[in-house]
């Protein structure tokens, strides 16, 4: 046997120990009961999931999708003209700028996020931005736009500016390269970079919590007290099915372009 | 569009810090084949770039005929380029590619199809019409460049450095092709280049430049006989300079002949004993190096079909008739 292929083994490892175990786990305690104790009954119970399916549950649902989306596309309209930008730079400057954009990711989420909310409470361009859906959006917006920044201008670096330029000397209007040029050839990116940012953000539990003031219930915070505050494991954990169900199929939709572009 | 008349570049300027082009004045008439000539850094890519509107200048006027073209837009002006590296559409088939320019234009679906016809035809790509342009070879795309241009009708194609990325055989098979189109269609075909040979074939005048400015306008046998500089002598062909009265004057190694050193000079020719250092039969021509008493080094060509003139490690004389020197300045 090729020896080489003993180094997956530490990988595998992990995989198994802290991804495959834990899930099987959860995917269990989502079928169990919860007992007097707060405890799980394993067994097969499909409590967990009816509960679910109560409106309110699924509004919750709801009102977390749409602010995913919401943000997703946000981030991506404000990321795409930044990394244009940014591509269009010599690769020194290019890389001064990136770093300004993470010299905020040095500093703990927390106390970042914290801050962030000050600013808000300032109360920019006269809105009142805390405890609002609109507030989350823009904490998500500011957390995110980095991270859809740097895929979409490693995908933007590669168009060479002879090609905007041919485009242009034949004719085409800005808004016509954008979409006959430059859309075709990062489309790719911009859906891997969709699903970078789209997926997270489901499960994102500080932000609302903080930002929203728990005034727009979501997911995360609704998981978060089913585990610890009501002890309520299976349901908490059917709906970590259903959070890993609904990533899953944004993978498939998404996953293609995803697979392309990593090749 | 504009009436097809010539190109005028006057007093036209664009500075990137210490490069740049200063105060360039040329008048390019309609139909002509005409070269940028100069080493990389000279401002040629610059020069094309401001009359194809990729550059804006600091100063100075544009006109195509008659009209100031200065504040245009690429796409308003009736010229074309052709860029570097073809700078084809690679998610686009090589009909899609050539078609891009007539979309944008508007033009009514079968006339369009029928230009895109006209262009696969005019550049003999009629059968990789469907191929992604990915898969096609440096010689091909440059072709699929060529019609993407022409099918807009331009009345001026801009072409940085065309040939650069092709093969030997390809080159000159290519310079042949777009001498003929040119012909052709009539279209002005400005080339900028680094290669002399290049130059001298595919157009009817050249501009050498230096240093951001043009240092000679010619036709080639002007910039070749005549250069007005030691530069464009060095940088048109090889040469041999010699100090003759306080004036460089310069003599091609073709019209340098070696004598033995028993040979006693006329009045009319000058004279200079050299030794040889190399010497090379490249089939049409015998090459020497030689080096004079000073240091200087000087070439020479003899017909290939005769013997070799001299060998290497020999002393000659080097001489050339006086009638035949060119003074390029005071030494």
């Amino acid at each position: 046997m090729d020896r080489r292929r003993l180094l997956i083994i530490p990988y595998l490892l992990w995989l198994l120990g802290l991804v495959a175990a834990p899930f099987a786990l959860i995917f269990s305690a989502s079928f169990g009961q919860k007992d007097e104790a707060g405890l799980i009954q394993f067994g097969f119970s499909t409590d967990a999931y009816r509960t679910l399916l109560d409106p309110l549950y699924l509004q919750v649902f709801a009102r977390t999708l749409a602010m995913a989306s919401i943000h997703t596309l946000l981030t991506l309209t404000a990321a795409y003209p930044a990394a244009f930008f940014l591509s269009r730079l010599p690769r020194k400057s290019a890389a001064l700028y990136m770093t300004f954009l993470l010299v905020p990711f040095w500093t703990n989420y927390l106390i970042r996020l914290l801050a962030f909310m000050d600013v808000l409470r300032l109360a920019p361009f006269g809105f009142e931005w805390t405890f609002t859906f609109h507030g989350i959006l823009a904490a998500l917006l500011y957390n995110y736009l980095p991270f859809a920044v740097l895929p979409l201008y490693s995908a933007l670096e590669k168009v060479p500016s002879s090609l905007i330029e041919a485009a242009q000397d034949l004719g085409a209007s800005r808004r016509r390269i954008l979409i006959s040029v430059l859309w075709p050839l990062t489309k790719n990116a911009v859906f891997a970079t969709a699903l970078l940012v789209f997926i997270p953000a489901l499960g994102e539990f500080l932000i609302p919590e903080l930002v929203g003031g728990g005034r727009s219930y979501m997911l995360g915070t609704f998981l978060q007290q089913q585990f610890l505050t009501f002890r309520n494991w299976p349901l908490g954990a059917a709906a970590i099915v259903f959070l890993l169900l609904l990533s899953l199929l944004a993978l498939l939709l998404g996953g293609k372009a995803l697979a392309e572009e990593g090749a | 569009m504009h009436a097809n008349g010539s190109l005028q570049l006057e007093n036209l300027s664009r500075s990137f810090g210490q490069t740049g082009v200063k105060g360039l004045d040329l008048e390019i008439p309609p139909g002509q084949g005409f070269s940028l000539l100069g080493p990389s850094g000279c401002g040629k890519t610059t020069t094309l770039r401001l009359i194809g509107g990729f550059e804006r200048p600091d100063s100075g006027r544009l006109l195509h005929g008659g009209a100031d073209i200065t504040g245009l837009p690429p796409q308003k002006r009736d010229i074309r380029t052709v860029f570097q590296r073809y700078a084809l559409f690679p998610h686009l088939t090589v009909s899609e590619n050539i078609a891009f320019g007539l979309r944008m234009q508007k033009r009514e679906e079968s006339a369009l199809q029928k230009k895109v016809e006209w262009g696969l035809d005019l550049l003999e790509i009629g059968p990789l019409r469907s191929r992604s342009v990915q898969q096609l070879s440096g010689g091909e795309q440059q072709r699929v460049a060529l019609a993407r241009a022409l099918v807009t009708e331009p009345s001026v194609l801009l072409l940085d450095e065309p040939l650069a990325a092709l093969d030997l055989k390809l080159r000159e098979r290519m310079q042949l092709e777009l001498l003929s189109l040119r012909k052709k269609l009539g279209t002005t075909f400005i080339f900028v280049t680094h290669d002399q040979g290049e130059a001298m074939m595919l157009s009817d005048r050249i501009a050498v430049m230096r240093a951001g400015k043009i240092e000679q306008v010619g036709t080639p046998e002007e910039v070749y006989k005549r250069p007005r500089s030691r530069f464009v002598a060095e940088f048109v062909g090889q040469a041999n300079f010699f100090d003759q009265g306080g004036q460089w004057w310069m003599a091609r190694p073709e019209q340098c002949r070696a004598h033995s050193l028993s040979w006693t000079a006329s009045a009319d020719s000058l004279a200079l004993k050299v030794l040889v250092t190399e010497a090379a039969f490249l089939g049409g021509h015998h090459l020497l190096k030689c080096r004079g008493s000073g240091g200087s080094t000087y070439l020479l060509k003899a017909p290939g079909h005769e013997n070799p003139p001299a060998k290497v490690g020999t002393e000659i004389q080097l001489a050339c008739e006086r009638k035949d020197l060119w003074t390029v300045g005071a030494s």
